[in-house]
């Protein structure tokens, strides 16, 4: 009888181990251990295993816990950067210059979140930057591109503003549509991706 | 000896226990999100266009403001879906998932006039060869390039065109 008790007690403590090790590595908790295919290119991260049919099951959990409902890569793939080209982190008591060119994909945005990974609460419907303005802003064609992140509107080209009012400390994730094979291949070779100059900060005791 | 077989029967609890919890956390997540869905009056069998993402009405984590979202909910086992959606002017897909969270269907919706139809079902049929199989519970997802609220507007109203039903 003795011998059976023991037995059920480590059985219900592997069981448990193995459940609570299983949702540690399966991402569904904090800091857990990445186990996806990460890729940095300049500081802007992308989780390639979001939107792949992996048969990794710590993948598929983590993807499901990260990514659900998203698209396959070869219809969106996302990058996204917490830091300027100093490796300072993003917050909004700064201005930035974000450059770049056309991206290798069919279109593509880039949007502003807050630390909670949400559009900061502000009203100035100037939330995100993409194609379709930088070719308008560049006269129809795919050349180099700009805007300005910053609290307060520049003093021209609204278009060119990505509003960072109650965003406090920020990440900047790049969207891009329908991107073309040879950057699913190669991404390290094919995404130059865009640079973000610090070009300004507020005193926050003044 | 004691020990070692104290320490075999540990390591093959912790292994079965371990493997059963990882592969029924999709599965998991996704009931979750029904369940939040249906809380939310997001019935089956009906296209149900999200608001546009703005700061004020955001509802998910990383909300892009570009894209207009309209969602079906629905459920194989009361027999075979018939979903469709109208093509769009710029970048649109519609996708399928199934309960265990896999994209078991995605197709571009950007391919001038006309619209996509797909059907779903639990088992194969010569009748209908190129439809979908999966089990269960699944989410149709239609997403419509619509940076303005004109356009927006635009993607809102083709709801009404769009099919999520048994049939």
């Amino acid at each position: 009888m003795q011998a059976i008790l023991k037995i059920l007690v480590l059985s219900v403590l592997g069981l448990i181990f193995g459940g609570a090790s299983a949702i540690w590595l399966g991402g569904l908790i904090p800091n857990s251990p990445r186990t996806g295919d990460t890729i940095n290119i300049q500081g802007w991260q992308s989780d390639w295993s979001i939107g792949s049919a992996s048969a990794n099951p710590y993948v598929r959990a983590r993807v499901a816990r990260n990514g659900l409902l998203a698209m396959r890569k070869e219809e969106a793939v996302y990058f996204a950067t917490v830091t300027d080209d100093t490796g300072a982190r993003l917050n909004d008591a700064c201005t930035y210059r974000v450059s770049g060119g056309d991206f290798p994909a069919k279109w593509w945005s880039i949007t502003l979140y807050d630390a909670d990974s949400r559009l900061p609460m502000n009203e100035d419907q100037h939330l995100s930057f993409d194609q379709t303005k930088a070719r308008s802003l560049s006269g129809g064609n795919a050349g180099r591109w700009s805007f300005q992140i910053s609290q307060e509107p520049p003093a021209s080209d609204m278009a060119a503003w990505v509003s960072s009012r109650a965003a406090s400390s920020f990440d900047v994730m790049l969207r891009l549509y329908q991107p073309s094979a040879d950057l699913l291949a190669d991404p390290e070779t094919e995404l130059e991706p865009p640079t973000i100059e610090q070009l300004s900060c507020m005193d926050r005791a003044s | 000896m004691r020990w070692l077989i104290a320490l075999l029967i540990f390591a093959v609890s912790a292994t079965v226990g371990h493997f059963v919890t990882l592969s029924r956390i999709p599965s998991f997540i996704m009931g979750q999100v029904h369940q939040a869905l249906a809380a939310q009056g997001v019935t089956e069998y009906v296209w149900v266009q999200s608001p546009r993402q703005t700061p004020q009405s955001q509802q998910i984590v990383r909300p892009s403001p570009d894209i207009a979202y309209a969602i079906c909910r629905f459920d194989t086992k009361d027999g075979p879906v018939r979903i469709s959606a109208p093509n769009w002017e710029a970048y649109g897909t519609l996708s399928v998932f199934n309960a265990r969270t896999d994209n078991v269907f995605a197709q571009n919706l950007d391919q001038g006039p006309g619209s996509k139809e797909i059907i779903i079902r639990r088992k194969p049929d010569p009748a209908t060869p190129d439809a979908v199989i999966m089990s269960g519970v699944g989410i149709a997802l239609i997403r419509r390039l619509a940076p303005t609220q004109e356009s927006y507007d635009r993607a809102a109203d083709l709801i009404d065109e769009s099919l999520c039903e048994k049939l």
